[in-house]
């Protein structure tokens, strides 16, 4: 029982210690002395009152002991003497504590670096309320039966589904969307998010400061108000608090600002934040069922499980199907939560491999560290013996250890976070774009990963702490005293486990580097990867018509025909063609095609990109059969298209479908070639099924022109984008670069991306390489009375070689078996979320064992060549 | 050591040393020791020295204050006292202590079927 007072006086006594022992010692001597002196009076010589007062008073120095574990706190007081004697300890064995720090802050450096991004992508871009609620909702083409990748939803689909379920509070729909707009005297096109009105409700974030949009933004006429992203209003309103209420213009119509959202809101997607919101009021072409181009969430309500909300939205799913059978047959629903909606991203991938990458540097620390406690421990064994044999309890030990691995450990998570800390800077200048696009600004290290850093931290300190005391504490006194003699070397059980910790680390890096050599095989193939067109003298731009100057079709023609050919008509331009978008752009829009073939009918999702005459021409894309379009075609509007190879031969015998009949989003049309497949849906897309269609029967808002030059594309952009300029100055034109800039950004890209991965790899070798030479060389000095007898009884240097190499030699052929399955099976798991992760040939294979197997081959060669050279009469002397 | 003297109960050493401190007011610790012993007529079996211990205890848990003074023959010497809420424990325990001899002493009383073993 301690009351908080008496704790306190406790606590008081932890400090000034040696006034209160001299306070006491002077209390127990005017004791004595005045017990003595009583005896004095009786009669007693002074020496034997002396003698009889001590006996009377009790054992003094057990008094004192009593006396002190009353006064103070003594667990505090021995632990800080533990902790003393700790880092007394390794200050004696600095070798040790520094190569054990280094170690570990390397692998907590490594985890941490990666903790931080996965804690900027996904925890922090998804800071809503209760996230695990928020559901993604989307629209998917039915394999027999069977929902397939969430996609986009169209309008009243999203209407129908908000209406009927029983599972969401709300649910909310939104789209990226770019606008033409003039805040000054230059048009420019940039990013808005359309959000229905339930969006930032839902969502359960306000705004800075001004309002967000209200149901009053989405009455019919209402005026168009605006949500300024915090980015934007500082970049582009300097950060001035009266822009609540300046209007600006959008596609040519007045504009409210309303509110400024906080600088953290992100949309609740692995997508960039956009510069502005505004009302989701659906334009009559998105009325249709088969516009499909939102994505939706929903907040589920409080207890609803999610596979409930999966089948009630199925169930709304298939009554859809039925009553509108001409757009909605064969579609069905997908649901995820948002986070694992998220994860399951092109980007949340590549998190998972550096991930893994990251961990996997972790273990390899942790077991290096865990080897060098198990070495160090058999170097104390004598010093352990000997303060047991004086009177040091297990526990006291066990504490002891524990607080040197935890001296240890925090010393290497202070180096870690400072490592990751100067990584992480670096990283996300070199990765911001990359960051960006994920609607990361900049990585933090907030408290979360302070929190694991701390977390890894204790948790290894805890881990090779118990290893190197497990050994000890379990046998008795006389066993370890025994096994301290110098006639027996290292305890078989401690070999093993320094044995096995090697053959881990052996594994766990050869992993690694199988997986980064399969990795950056696969991507420098990927960078090589044809696209289906040259890249060279191509260059792209986009152009996107405002809805309010050109609404009808025939206007739209009219500009992006004379703006063609404007462009054409230039000496230095040898083709140009319009596209609805660029084959590698990954929001390609997909549809559903109907194909009639002898009366039966199938259907397939395809890319359906509408372009102009000369596309094929202009991105030399080979026409396989039949013919390309003409003009004629335009002109008359004939009902035709063009589909890619791949379709071709999945749908048609012999790969010939020209002639044959089709359905593409419910208009009939005749297939008149066959062209050479093209990465179609992005790149990180698996190349899909492709259907080309002319762009005057349906030309969009927004068309790219791609653009192939005679010179230098480089040059020639500022002039290309001039003459589509000169048709109308009010429009913008954006996107503008060369076929090669996106490839030399992309590929860029992966070098960001790449570089941690090979960083890790080579630490994980070093790692692993120091891990086998110090228990080589250990073994070697455990047995160099072995060795000099050998060696007195006529062993040659060679053959002593020969077999402190075969022990190596052994532990690496466990860890190239372990480690060459890991690596396997790593690799089939990454080859199963990222789809351009083909596998390669078995050289990066064969090349990473190779290099494991001579760089772990020479770190046990050094001690093996010191055994070597033991001198037998040396040894024995010793001995 | 004879066997006639009497081991100090568990837990009743802080009651004779409140109450000899509310007899005789502010003392040190060699003269709660006489006192203890003068009472007990010598039968008590004190360890002078686990005094110390028990006075640190009461000190800690506020029942006793203590500082430096003059002893009766000048010496420096440390002097206890009861404090307000050591005179409100000393009250609680010696109604407790006369509780327990009370429960003790029926106890212990001959009974008719005791007495009949």
């Amino acid at each position: 029982m301690t009351t908080p007072r008496e704790f306190a006086s406790r606590l008081g006594a932890l400090f000034g210690r040696a006034s209160l022992d001299q306070r006491l010692d002077e209390e127990l001597e005017m004791h004595l002395e005045m017990l003595a002196e009583e005896k004095i009076r009786c009669g007693m010589s002074p020496a034997d009152a002396r003698y009889a007062a001590c006996r009377e008073f009790g054992g003094v120095a057990q008094l004192k002991e009593q006396y002190r574990d009353r006064r103070g706190i003594p667990l505090v007081e021995t632990t800080v003497q533990d902790v003393r004697y700790a880092a007394r300890g390794l200050r004696k064995a600095p070798a040790f504590a520094i190569a054990a720090s280094a170690v570990l802050a390397l692998g907590i450096g490594a985890s941490t670096t990666i903790f931080g991004l996965r804690n900027a992508v996904f925890f922090r871009a998804l800071s809503f309320p209760e996230p695990e609620r928020l559901v993604a909702v989307g629209e998917t083409l039915l394999r027999n039966g069977q929902p397939g990748r969430l996609g986009a939803v169209s309008y009243p689909n999203f209407a129908d589904w908000r209406s009927q379920n029983r599972v969401f509070q709300d649910m909310a729909a939104w789209r990226r969307d770019e606008r033409n707009i003039n805040t000054g005297p230059e048009a420019a096109r940039v990013s808005c998010d359309r959000v229905s009105q339930e969006y930032f409700v839902l969502l359960g974030v306000g705004p800075l400061f001004g309002r967000t949009l209200t149901d009053s933004d989405y009455t019919p006429g209402a005026a168009q108000a605006i949500v300024l992203s915090h980015r934007w209003w500082a970049s582009e309103f300097a950060s001035r608090r009266d822009v609540i209420g300046k209007t600006i213009r959008i596609e040519g119509l007045p504009a409210t600002i309303v509110g400024v959202m906080p600088p953290e809101f992100r949309p609740p997607a692995l997508i960039g934040v956009p510069k502005f919101w505004m009302a989701l009021v659906p334009a009559p072409a998105e009325l249709s069922r088969k516009e499909r181009t939102l994505t939706v969430f929903g907040r589920l309500r409080p207890g609803v499980p999610l596979t409930r909300a999966r089948g009630d939205l199925r169930a709304i799913a298939q009554r859809l199907d039925r009553q509108h059978p001409e757009t909605n047959k064969d579609w069905g629903v997908q649901a995820q939560t948002v986070p694992a909606w998220v994860s399951r991203d092109a980007s949340g991938n590549l998190v998972l491999v550096l991930s893994i990458a990251a961990g996997i540097v972790l273990a390899i620390a942790c077991a290096n560290v865990a080897s060098l406690c198990l070495a160090r421990g058999a170097e104390r064994r004598k010093e352990i013996s000997l303060r047991m044999a004086l009177g040091a309890g297990k526990q006291r030990l066990l504490r002891q250890f524990l607080l040197e691995s935890l001296l240890i450990a925090l010393a290497g998570g202070a180096a870690g976070l400072l490592l990751a800390w100067r990584a992480t800077t670096a990283f996300s200048v070199a990765a911001a774009p990359l960051l960006a696009g994920v609607g990361v600004d900049h990585i933090e290290m907030d408290g979360r990963v302070v929190g694991f850093v701390l977390f890894i931290a204790l948790g290894s300190a805890l881990g090779f702490g118990m290893l190197s005391t497990i050994s000890t504490s379990e046998r008795g006194l006389s066993h370890v005293l025994n096994e301290g003699s110098r006639t027996v070397s290292s305890g078989p059980s401690k070999r093993r486990m320094a044995r096995l910790l090697v053959v881990a680390e052996l594994s766990l890096s050869l992993m690694l580097l199988m997986n980064a050599a399969f990795i950056v095989q696969t991507v420098s193939a990927f960078l090589r990867m044809d696209w289906g067109f040259p890249l060279d003298h191509r260059l792209s731009l986009s152009m996107s018509l405002s809805e309010s100057g050109r609404r009808t079709e025939a206007q739209r023609l009219l500009y992006f025909e004379e703006a063609l050919r404007r462009v054409e008509s230039m000496p230095e331009v040898r083709s140009a063609a319009l596209v609805s978008s660029l084959p590698i752009e990954s929001a390609a829009p997909v549809s559903p095609v109907k194909l009639v073939q002898s009366g039966q009918s199938n259907l397939a999702s395809a890319v359906c990109r509408t372009v102009s005459p000369h596309y094929l021409r202009t991105l030399a894309v080979p026409l396989l059969r039949g013919r390309s379009f003409t003009e004629q075609d335009f002109a008359k509007g004939a009902r035709v298209a063009i589909v890619n190879a791949n379709m071709a031969l999945r749908f048609w015998t012999a790969g010939d479908p020209v002639g044959a009949e089709l359905e593409v989003d419910g208009q009939p049309r005749t297939v008149v070639g066959v062209a050479g497949d093209v990465i179609n849906q992005g790149l990180f897309s698996r190349p899909g099924y492709e259907v080309l269609i002319p762009y005057k029967q349906a030309p969009p808002a927004g068309m790219t022109m791609v653009v192939h030059t005679a010179g230098e594309p480089g040059q020639m952009l500022a002039k290309v984008g001039a003459a589509v300029r000169s048709v109308d100055p009010d429009q913008p034109v954006s996107d503008m670069t060369s076929i090669e800039a996106m490839h030399r950004e992309i590929a860029e890209h992966f070098r960001v991306i790449l570089s941690p991965l090979l960083i890790f790899g080579l630490s994980a070798l070093v790692l692993a390489t120091v891990g086998i030479y110090s228990l080589i060389s250990h073994s070697v000095v455990n047995r160099s009375r072995e060795i000099g007898i050998r060696m007195a009884l006529g062993s040659a240097p060679g053959q002593v070689v020969l077999e402190v190499l075969g022990e190596g030699a052994r532990l690496i052929a466990y860890g190239l078996c372990l480690g060459g399955l890991g690596g396997f099976l790593l690799t089939r798991f990454l080859i199963s979320r990222v789809w351009w992760l083909t596998g390669g040939g078995v050289y990066p294979y064969a090349a990473v064992i190779v290099l494991v197997v001579l760089t772990s081959l020479a770190a046990c060669f050094f001690p093996a060549a010191r055994a070597a050279r033991t001198d037998p009469v040396l040894t024995l002397r010793n001995e | 050591m004879s066997q006639d003297k009497t081991d100090i109960l568990q837990g009743t050493l802080d009651l004779m040393i409140l109450r000899t401190l509310h007899t005789l007011g502010a003392l040190h610790g060699y003269g709660i020791a006489q006192r203890l012993q003068q009472v007990s007529d010598q039968m008590l079996h004190l360890n002078q020295g686990t005094l110390y211990p028990a006075l640190l205890r009461l000190e800690q848990r506020g029942l006793i204050r203590s500082g430096w003074g003059k002893s009766e023959n000048n010496r420096r010497a440390r002097f206890y006292s009861l404090t307000a809420a050591g005179r409100k424990q000393l009250r609680v325990e010696e109604a407790n202590w006369v509780r327990m001899t009370g429960i003790m002493s029926r106890l212990l009383e001959p009974t008719p079927s005791a007495g009949a073993r």
